[in-house]
């Protein structure tokens, strides 16, 4: 016999739903919404292609610009990075994909509640499955870009490390720290824009402080120390290392910039869990 | 079959801000409580805050339609939303067993670049149905909505219309145990409105209870078992539905009253002056309805005596008027229209400086219970100037016996029959009804 299913709603209800069991709940829904998902991921990844010539190809023309861009400047002799053990547009074209990879994540998450818009306050369904359909959107759209990225390297002589197969785990935390930033942003956007306009420009000057386009070797004891207590360090330039030299400089504070991520994605899962469904009035 | 509740809601209440730049500060407090997990009183109104719904209980039992008619704003679309859980309650417990759909906005989360085909995987798993399903029902539903070549076209190609009926295809298709639905039936043309319906009444017999909110009181008739009546986010009537749909006749009469009257002023009874240019000779008081002992009403009982007044000051004299009395509904088309020099009834000659009283007396008006306005004309008989006056703020009502829903412009008694043609005809009877 088809069990009965009894929902009630009160007010409250989700405040007093327990930390661990937050998690169970959560990920239950997400896998109840796998065709959601990847219905959703149809709508928002094809379909945005639909109307111009170039469909998906649109994907690769940003990074080619970036490369060709970088080339020219490199070639001029504008920038002198110093020594970083490979040619420096491929050095820099790494540390930018997997820095655009970390500001996907949180994008991805910060348009959680909005990618929703339209029907999120029409029909009831998890939430959650807007993460997982935005971050895989933001995915696809990467490992098309990262794919040509890696041919590029090829051409500038710079062979992978085999560890490269290590990637999907080791961008891991980049995805839980971006994710966290970003489901935070999604609520509070709901409510006013402003947060996510200064989080934006705070993250596009993030990048000057992590040695991304520039190599973590210089004298200047002030960058060195920001940089050093910087997690993105660790998270974006660790991941880079383990690419083009097959080993990370500080494993140890890569493994507790990582901690420092999943601690800050459990504080917004929660806080997204508790708040989405009294935002999404405000949508209306 | 009644027996066993499907949805029980205790004590509802929901709040909402007027503001909109306290609602965004409002938020932010309550999310920052959540977020440091300081509790506070729900159940509290701040600044510019409001009841949406206040304190609504009610149950559907099982095998049950029904029906929540309310004006615009009484809050039924947000009673539907804290049903299917979108919103939660500020106040109060819901209890549902079984699976919620709701019908709430047809075609939500459609893709206008998307094919119909692909728009209907899309909007059917956003409503809950799984790929198996959605392609179990995907013909019938193609069906349903009659879009035919235009299947594997984008929706921003469709019609409207097209659109509007492959969303409610689509929604109609879910078949959840408990239906909400919002002012849905009206969509499409005739012949879909009818083929809706009719799906409704299977689906009727399927859910395990229904919940339905129009405007249409003949579908509300129709289709529901009981009425719930929703004024200002309370429960104003609870009860059987034909006389459910009598009280809502009367509530909304009540405020068409008060929204001509408003639209136009507030009267004054001493010295009312017609905002058109008055003509020189005459300068209107008062127009409205009274009793028999001449004392200003704003309400007659249908089928009744109706008594038009008509106060004005003559400031020159006047070889010679007449008249025209008309009363007009809310729409401002003429239900009565006399004329005071019709067959020689009545004539005004040599008309004195001085205030007069005309009074126009019908035994009995046969009109609907409804909202009227009268009309006043004066015309110069020498000249044959016009001048007319249509007092909206004059307006009254006419009031229903409770009774039955009245249509049209006047109440008659009507007596029916249906019979089988050709030889040996027997009749089919039906319930005789009288005015």
């Amino acid at each position: 016999m088809k069990r009965e299913s009894i929902i009630v709603y009160e007010p409250n209800q989700r405040h007093k739903i327990g930390f661990f069991k937050i998690w169970i709940l959560m990920i239950r829904n997400i896998i109840s919404s796998r065709e959601l998902i990847v219905q959703l991921f149809k709508r928002d990844f094809f379909a945005s292609y639909k109307k111009s010539f170039l469909g998906i190809g649109w994907i690769v023309v940003a990074p080619i610009v970036g490369i060709i861009s970088w080339v020219f400047m490199n070639a001029t002799g504008i920038l002198h990075p110093g020594d970083v053990g490979i040619p420096y547009p491929a050095y820099v074209l790494l540390g930018s994909s997997i820095w655009g990879l970390f500001m996907g994540f949180y994008s991805a998450a910060a348009g959680t509640l909005s990618a929703g818009q339209g029907f999120i306050d029409q029909v009831k369904y998890p939430h959650e499955a807007l993460l997982i359909k935005q971050t895989a959107q933001h995915l696809a759209n990467f490992i098309l870009s990262f794919g040509l990225n890696i041919i590029i390297l090829l051409l500038f002589s710079v062979i992978p490390d085999w560890k490269i197969i290590f990637f999907p785990a080791l961008v891991l935390p980049l995805f839980l720290l971006g994710a966290g930033i970003g489901l935070f942003i999604s609520v509070i956007n709901v409510l006013t824009s402003e947060m996510q306009k200064s989080v934006d420009i705070l993250l596009g000057m993030v990048i000057y402080i992590t040695p991304v386009i520039y190599s973590p070797k210089f004298d200047n004891p002030l960058l060195q120390n920001i940089i050093k207590w910087n997690p993105l360090t660790y998270l974006v330039g660790g991941v880079r290392d383990v690419i083009v030299y097959g080993r990370m400089d500080h494993p140890d504070r890569y493994l507790y910039s990582s901690l420092f991520a999943l601690v800050v994605f459990i504080l917004s899962w929660r806080f997204f869990f508790v708040s989405e469904d009294k935002v999404i009035e405000k949508m209306i | 079959m009644y027996d066993e509740v499907v949805i029980k809601a205790e004590g509802l209440s929901k709040k909402f801000c007027r503001n909109l730049k306290r609602s965004i500060f409002y938020g932010a407090i309550d999310v920052l409580r959540n977020m440091c997990n300081i509790p506070y009183d729900l159940g509290r109104l701040r600044s510019d805050e409001f009841w949406a719904l206040s304190d609504v209980s009610f149950e559907l039992k099982k095998g049950e339609v029904l029906g929540i008619i309310g004006l615009n704003g009484s809050g039924k679309s947000t009673l539907l939303r804290l049903l299917s859980g979108i919103f939660p309650p500020d106040k109060g417990k819901i209890t549902v067993r079984g699976r919620v759909g709701s019908l709430i906005a047809v075609g939500a989360g459609f893709h206008p670049h998307m094919t119909g085909r692909e728009n209907i995987f899309l909007n059917g798993t956003i409503l809950g149905m799984t790929k198996q399903e959605i392609t179990k029902k995907f013909d019938s539903i193609v069906e349903f909505a009659e879009i035919g070549e235009f299947l594997h076209a984008p929706v921003s190609t469709y019609s409207s219309g097209m659109r509007v009926r492959l969303g409610f295809a689509i929604a109609v298709h879910c078949e959840p145990d408990i239906l909400l639905i919002d002012e849905v039936l009206s969509v499409g043309d005739l012949s879909f409105r009818n083929k809706s319906l009719r799906y409704m009444a299977n689906l009727r017999e399927k859910a395990r209870g229904i919940i339905f909110i129009s405007h249409n009181l003949e579908q509300v008739r129709v289709l529901c078992d009981r009425v719930i009546i929703l004024d200002k986010g309370k429960i104003i009537y609870n009860g059987t539905t034909h006389e459910g749909c009598v009280h809502y006749e009367e509530v909304t009469r009540e405020m068409r009253l008060q929204t001509i009257r408003r639209g136009n002023g507030s009267p004054d009874d001493n010295k009312l002056k017609s905002r058109q240019s008055s003509m020189e000779e005459i300068e209107f008081f008062d127009i409205g309805v009274c009793d028999n002992n001449n004392n200003k009403i704003d309400s007659v009982p249908m089928n009744g005596p109706l008594n038009v007044f008509c106060d004005i000051e003559v400031k020159h004299f006047i070889d010679g008027l007449y008249f025209g009395v008309g009363i007009l509904n809310d729409e401002l088309k003429p239900c009565i229209w006399v004329m005071s020099n019709d067959n020689n009834k009545a004539q005004f000659e040599a008309v004195k400086r001085g205030k007069y009283r005309l009074l126009v007396k019908f035994p009995q008006h046969h009109l609907v219970p409804s909202v009227y306005i009268p009309n006043i004309a004066i015309r110069n008989n020498k000249t044959g100037e016009t001048y007319e006056r249509i007092l909206p703020n004059c307006s009254f009502r006419v009031l229903s016996d409770g009774s039955r829903l009245e249509r049209g412009i006047v109440a008659v008694k009507d007596e029916w029959a249906f019979q089988r043609l050709g030889n040996g005809g027997e009749g089919i009877s039906g319930r005789e009804s009288n005015s």
